[in-house]
C-alpha cells in the first residue's frame, strides 16, 4: 500500500479544470458561509432588540 | 518523542485539488456529532433556558468550535497521522489541504464560533468555548500527545467541555451539576481511548505517539481501564444524588454502569493487547485475543449516549421521576 500521497496523473487541461471546479465548489461554499454568518448576526441582533424591547420598563 | 514535520507531502505536491468536502471532513464531523449531543444534554439539564433559536445558534457555534479544533489537531499531527493506518486517509495526509490552509481554516472558525457564542449566549459559554478549544489545539495536541501516556487523561478534559458549555449557555454561570457532567466525560475517555489504543498499539508504536500500551505495555493498561471504570461508574450515578438525574437516569447508570464493568473486567482478564495491532485486513479488524478491547471501545460510545439521552429524556421530554434527593 502507498505509504505518501502519489499526484494523481492527469493532462496539463484535465489538472486545470479539476482546479478550475474544485475552486468554484470552494468557493461556492464560502460565499454560503458568508452569507449564512450574516443571516446569524442579524437574527441574533433582531432577538436581541425584541428581548431588550419586551424588557423594558413601561412608562 | 516525535518532532512535528510540518513540510510535509502535504505541502509540495498536490494530490488533487481540495473540494469543500476536505474541508468539512478537517472538522471530524463524527466527533461533533457527540460534542453536540452532549452540549445539547448539558443545555436541557439546565434550570433555565434562553430563547430556542438563540440556544440553537449556540450550539452551532459550539459544534463550529469542535470542527476548528479538530482541523487545528489535523494540521498539527499531519505527519503521524500520515504513519497510521486509521488516519492516512485523512485531508492533510492525503495532500488534499495543504498544513498551512488546514491551520487557517481552524483559526478562522475558531474566531467565528466564539464571537457566535458570544452574541447568541453569554460571554461565560464563549470563554469556556475559548479554552477548550486551545485547551485541545494546543495543550493536548502539541504538548501532550507527543510526550506522555498520560496525555489522553489530561487531554481528554477537552471532550468533557461541551456539557458544560451547553449549562452555561442556559444559566451563564457553571454549577455542581455542569462540573459533574464535565467529570463523568473527563473519567470515560481514559478507559475509552485505551481500549482503543489496546488493537491499534501497533498504529500508534509506528507513528511514535507514547499511547499507554506503547509507553507501558498492554497488561498495565488494561488494569488501568479498570480502575477508571470502577472510578467512572459509581461516580456517574452522582446526578441522581444532586437531583439532576431522575429514575430514568439512575437506571441508565446502574445498568449501564454494571455492564461497563464486566467488559472492562473482562478486557483486564484478557490478553488484549499483547500480539500489536492487526495490521492485515480490514482497519478494525482485531485479532482474537483484542476482542475484548473492541468489545469495551464499542460499548463505551453507546454507555456514554445512554447517560446523557437520559439527561435529555428527563428534562426535555418530561420523563423525569425524581428519587427524593437534591433541592
Amino acid at each position: 500500500m502507498n505509504e505518501t500521497p502519489t499526484p494523481v496523473s492527469h493532462s496539463p487541461e484535465e489538472s486545470r479544470k479539476a482546479f478550475i471546479k474544485a475552486r468554484a465548489g470552494r468557493n461556492r461554499m464560502i460565499a454560503l458561509g458568508l452569507v449564512g454568518f450574516a443571516v446569524l448576526l442579524f437574527t441574533i441582533t433582531a432577538l436581541r432588540l425584541m428581548q431588550n424591547i419586551a424588557d423594558r420598563v413601561p412608562g | 518523542m516525535t518532532t512535528p514535520i510540518q513540510s510535509s507531502a502535504a505541502d509540495t505536491a498536490t494530490a488533487s485539488p481540495a473540494e469543500w468536502r476536505d474541508y468539512v471532513a478537517l472538522m471530524k464531523p463524527r466527533v461533533m456529532t457527540l460534542v453536540v449531543f452532549t452540549a445539547l444534554a448539558g443545555y436541557v439539564a439546565a434550570p433555565a433556558a434562553i430563547n430556542p433559536v438563540m440556544a440553537a445558534i449556540a450550539i452551532f457555534a459550539l459544534a463550529l468550535g469542535a470542527g476548528a479544533a479538530g482541523a487545528l489537531n489535523m494540521a498539527y499531527d499531519a505527519d503521524i497521522d500520515l504513519r497510521m493506518r486509521r488516519t492516512r486517509n485523512r485531508p492533510v495526509p492525503q495532500g488534499k489541504v495543504s498544513v498551512a490552509d488546514a491551520y487557517g481554516f481552524g483559526i478562522v472558525a475558531s474566531g467565528l464560533a466564539v464571537i457566535l457564542m458570544a452574541l447568541s449566549a453569554n460571554y461565560v459559554a464563549a470563554g469556556l468555548l475559548a479554552f477548550s478549544i486551545f485547551f485541545y489545539a494546543v495543550i493536548y495536541t502539541m504538548g501532550l500527545k507527543r510526550r506522555t501516556p498520560q496525555n489522553i487523561v489530561i487531554g481528554g478534559a477537552a471532550g468533557a467541555f461541551p456539557p458544560m458549555i451547553g449549562w452555561a449557555t442556559a444559566t451563564g454561570a457553571v454549577s455542581l451539576d455542569a462540573v459533574i457532567l464535565f467529570m463523568i466525560i473527563f473519567l470515560w475517555t481514559p478507559p475509552h481511548s485505551w481500549a482503543l489504543a489496546l488493537y491499534k498499539s501497533g498504529d500508534y508504536a509506528d507513528a511514535g505517539v507514547p499511547m499507554m500500551p506503547v509507553a507501558k505495555g498492554p497488561k498495565r493498561t488494561r488494569l488501568e481501564i479498570l480502575i477508571y471504570s470502577l472510578i467512572l461508574v459509581p461516580f456517574a450515578a452522582a446526578p441522581v444524588f444532586t437531583g439532576l438525574g431522575g429514575a430514568v437516569y439512575g437506571a441508565c447508570a446502574i445498568g449501564g454502569g454494571a455492564l461497563f464493568l464486566l467488559l472492562a473486567f473482562r478486557v483486564w482478564r484478557s490478553k488484549a493487547g499483547e500480539a500489536g495491532s492487526a495490521k492485515d485486513g480490514a482497519l478494525y479488524a482485531v485479532r482474537a485475543g483484542d476482542k475484548q478491547a473492541r468489545d469495551l471501545f464499542a460499548y463505551s460510545i453507546a454507555y456514554l449516549a445512554l447517560l446523557f439521552a437520559a439527561l435529555i429524556a428527563e428534562h426535555g421530554l418530561g420523563a423525569y421521576i425524581s428519587l427524593g434527593f437534591g433541592a
